[in-house]
């Protein structure tokens, strides 16, 4: 999404010119930092909790 | 009315600026493979897609596929458009010009494949089983095998496909008993598989089976695996089609989604045995099915960001029209686009969808580099950056194709659960891809224990470098507005670093 956002931005200065086509770009690459990247925190906690609580209630426990 | 506008500016974006098609088309063989030509050709795609395939979507989900005695009847209209896809030379894209392929680059081949799977995801199936026959074939066929098989199937002639399943063996695909025996100079078949897509249909002259058999004296499981070519008609050398083997689908599922493709129990060996003939060594076919996996799983991920694509435009277009409530710094109840919750759901469709293909492609593009480029060092650079990503597209891109198609029901409201709107035909739809071609669950598997695990983090090392780059691009060009951006990516992959050094 950065990449993609870096190279709206060169087109935009490259054309010199409005384009919300790739503004649009940039705008979604910003949501995703605000709006999806933060997931990232919360996966990294549960796959560093490891695997003990998930494997402990036994077969006959479900 | 359902509509499709296939987003062919963003996918060109897509494969110049995140692809490298600068890169891809100085690589021999792709010389051809310029801005202007992509762009045409993926126009062309999208009249095609949008033209053809998508008004036949819902005619798919409704009819279903019918079988009468052993043969599949396609909803009306798919054969015929079958037809013509192959008529036009859609089929023959990404394959070897030597069998009558067109050559592209797979980094454009998977964006018109996008185009195909948003359109008619049903319709996406056919010619995908058979590109992982081309593979197959290409790579590891005997000369009279490709010389048999090989063109039909680059053009879209004969259809192909994989014939692995069993009800005993589906992610224990190990556990298979399919059974081979040697007969002069060729093999018969007896065994039964499942969930075999476009195991029988009406839209092409003949079908070419690439089936996984035990032999009687192979090891046990996944080491006593081999891969035989079973063709529906056997074939003269003249290329005529000859007698009828014995294999035959005997039952047609009923599914949750994609009822425009046959999901078909084969029955092999019914008779006398199906004749078939083998594909590389003996017990060498579960090898063998590893080198085309990639591909298929490719093009699984991209399903789920096709069928992510086509349902947030449902779900754009729902939300400019509906009118409902006052949204906020509005004074008369307008269209539910100016909601915030709303706003929210369709701005977070687009962000998978646009991650989910940036994604899709730049992988493909570094398949195009491990087969072509000219230094061994970078083929092999990118063969593992490619392997790598692979579980990550197949995993991310269909669990996103789920959520995508979910949401987009969720903003149509009630009439989002009504099948007459059409989007809830997606989700359906969406359902099988985080299963099919090795469950989500097989891919953490293989991103873990194969792919992190065997080079000791080597290939996900360099990824993280790349990101660190990203991130002192942004640092300096990235300005104030992706400075938030900087920040996130920085935190996420450093979290990345910790988390690969944990397992």
């Amino acid at each position: 999404m950065a990449r993609m956002a870096l190279a709206a931005q060169r087109r935009l200065t490259e054309a010199a010119s409005d384009d919300p086509f790739l503004t649009a770009k940039i705008t979604t690459a910003r949501f995703y930092a605000d709006q999806i990247l933060p997931r990232t925190s919360g996966l990294a906690a549960i796959v560093t909790a490891g695997a003990d609580s998930v494997m402990a209630l036994p077969v006959d426990g479900f | 009315m359902p509509t499709f506008t296939p987003p062919v500016r963003d996918m060109a974006f897509v494969i110049e600026e995140i692809g490298a098609l600068d890169r891809i088309s100085t690589l021999p063989g792709y010389e051809e493979a310029t801005p202007d030509l992509v762009s045409a050709v993926l126009e062309e795609a999208g009249r095609f897609g949008a033209g053809v395939l998508a008004p036949l979507n819902p005619v798919g989900d409704r009819e279903g596929c019918v079988l009468e005695g052993d043969k599949v009847r396609l909803p009306t209209g798919f054969a015929d458009a079958y037809r013509r896809f192959v008529e036009v030379g859609w089929n023959a894209v990404p394959f070897d010009p030597d069998f009558g392929g067109q050559g592209l680059p797979w980094l454009v081949a998977t964006a018109v494949q996008e185009i195909w799977h948003a359109a008619n995801m049903s319709f996406g199936l056919i010619p995908m089983l058979t590109q992982g026959a081309v593979e197959l074939l290409s790579a590891h066929g005997t000369a009279d095998q490709k010389a048999l098989y090989l063109e039909q199937l680059v053009s879209g002639a004969w259809t192909g496909t994989m014939n692995l399943t069993e009800p005993g063996a589906g992610s224990d695909v190990g556990a298979l008993r399919t059974r081979a025996v040697r007969d002069g100079d060729h093999y018969r078949i007896t065994g039964q598989k499942i969930f075999i897509t476009a195991g029988e249909h009406d839209a092409a002259e003949n079908i070419i089976h690439l089936v996984l058999a035990r032999l009687p004296d192979a090891p046990a499981g996944a080491k006593g695996i081999s891969l035989f070519v079973v063709p529906k008609f056997l074939v003269n050398p003249d290329g005529s089609l000859g007698k009828r083997n014995d294999v035959s689908c005997i039952k047609l599922e009923h599914k949750m989604g994609i009822h425009g493709s046959p999901t078909c129990v084969m029955a092999f060996g019914e008779d006398e045995g199906a004749i078939g003939t083998l594909v590389g060594r003996e017990n060498q076919g579960l090898a063998l099915m590893f080198t085309m996996m990639n591909n298929a799983r490719l093009a699984v991920g991209l399903q789920g960001v096709a069928i992510a694509e086509r349902a947030a435009q449902k779900a754009i277009a729902y939300a400019r029209e509906r009118v409902q409530g006052i949204g906020p710094g509005r004074d008369a109840p307008g269209p539910i686009i100016h909601h915030p919750d709303v706003r929210r759901t369709l701005m977070t469709q687009r962000a998978l969808v646009e991650a989910g293909r940036a994604l899709t492609y730049f992988t493909a593009s570094r398949l195009d580099i491990a087969r072509h480029a000219a230094d061994k060092a970078e083929r092999a650079a990118a063969h593992a950056l490619a392997d790598l990503l692979i579980p990550v597209v197949k995993s991310w891109g269909t669990a996103n194709g789920v959520q995508v198609a979910d949401m987009a029901v969720q903003v149509f409201g009630g009439m989002g659960f009504v099948e007459e709107t059409g989007v809830a035909q997606h989700l359906r739809d969406a359902r099988i891809a985080p299963i099919y071609e090795g469950t989500n669950g097989i891919q953490a598997l293989d991103l873990i224990g194969r792919k992190l695990i065997r080079d000791q983090g080597e290939a996900m090392g360099g990824l993280l470098a790349e990101i660190r780059r990203t991130e002192a691009d942004l640092a300096e060009s990235g300005g104030e507005g992706l400075e938030r951006l900087r920040l996130e990516l920085a935190a996420a992959s450093t979290l990345c670093a910790e988390t690969v050094a944990w397992v």
